[in-house]
């Protein structure tokens, strides 16, 4: 494996952004350039290297939603069964007899919603238009998260890139990824799309 | 026995505040700061450990970036220093003053003993 692929690697493991990653393999190459030096001497072993960045915690719109779900069980179950008896409602009178019926949907209902957007958002990563045969949907699956753009193959960010003129480009992201954190001011976007699929 | 390397040990404690400096007087990037240090009297700093500390100075709003096209060659980060990290620049030149004097005051007086 390459330095690049392997730093590449390293840092999605970390949960860095696809932006992120690109960012820091640029840097590299640039230094490389500049200095003449190879990338392990300047940054040593691509596995150290990549525990330089911080860990991003990573949450999908799923896990939020599941998330809202809990909370809203949660709040029910407090509201209901802890705070109206004191003031002498029951809440019985409204739900019916199976008192924590309610929350208990909203419970599942915020997982089962939870997981719509994230399977809706593979199955889109899947058959993305741009995206090539080889499934980053497959990757993002192995590493459980939803870090792996639809449009972009691995290849893609493998920064194999020969000598010649790089294309620029932005890349899209499927349904239900998170937005990209700003990572700084930009003139052009720094993430390319290889030219080769 | 074994000499301790001070200057290693304060370059290590000073880059952040180096780096800040560097950038006080002018965007530049990674390789120019590293270049400008070891003109400096800085020892060589590795591209290892410039880059993580421009991204966390960043993070903390002290310096910011735009991307620079060269001619030959991938593109590159010019750094620059935004307000906060102007005023974060004077704190740091204080807090070394401070413990320059204090490392004075404490080498010069004897040790009071009760």
């Amino acid at each position: 494996m390459s330095y690049n692929r392997e730093l590449a690697f390293n840092l999605r493991i970390r949960g860095l952004s696809e932006e992120e990653v690109s960012e820091t393999l640029d840097e590299v190459r640039a230094h490389e350039s500049a200095t003449g030096s190879a990338a392990e001497d300047e940054f040593g072993p691509a596995k150290e290297y990549a525990t330089q960045f911080p860990k991003a915690k990573q949450r999908s719109r799923g896990a939020m939603i599941a998330t809202v779900g809990a909370a809203l069980a949660v709040a029910y179950v407090a509201v209901g069964l802890v705070i109206l008896p004191f003031m002498g409602v029951d809440i019985r009178d409204f739900v019916g007899p199976l008192e924590l019926l309610p929350a208990l949907v909203l419970g599942l209902g915020g997982v089962l919603a939870g997981f719509l957007p994230t399977t809706f958002g593979r199955f889109h990563a899947h058959t993305g238009d741009a995206g090539p045969a080889a499934s980053p949907a497959a990757v993002s699956a192995l590493f459980g998260n939803d870090q792996f753009p639809g449009t972009c193959s691995g290849r893609a960010h493998g920064f194999d890139h020969g000598p010649g003129p790089q294309p620029r480009g932005r890349i899209g992201f499927r349904a239900g990824a998170r937005p990209l954190r700003r990572v700084g001011r930009h003139r052009t976007p720094s993430v390319r799309i290889a030219d080769d699929h | 026995m074994g000499e301790i390397d001070w200057q290693q040990e304060l370059n290590r404690a000073a880059l952040p505040h180096a780096v800040l400096a560097v950038l006080s007087n002018g965007e530049s990037h990674g390789y120019a700061i590293i270049e400008f240090l070891k003109s400096h009297g800085f020892a060589r700093s590795k591209g290892g450990t410039l880059y993580p500390l421009l991204k966390r100075l960043e993070d903390q709003g002290l310096v910011e970036y735009e991307w620079q096209h060269v001619e030959a060659g991938p593109a590159r980060k010019q750094f620059s220093l935004t307000e906060q990290g102007r005023v974060e620049l004077q704190r740091a030149a204080a807090a070394w003053r401070q413990m320059d004097e204090s490392l004075a005051g404490i080498r010069a007086n004897r040790q009071e003993r009760q």
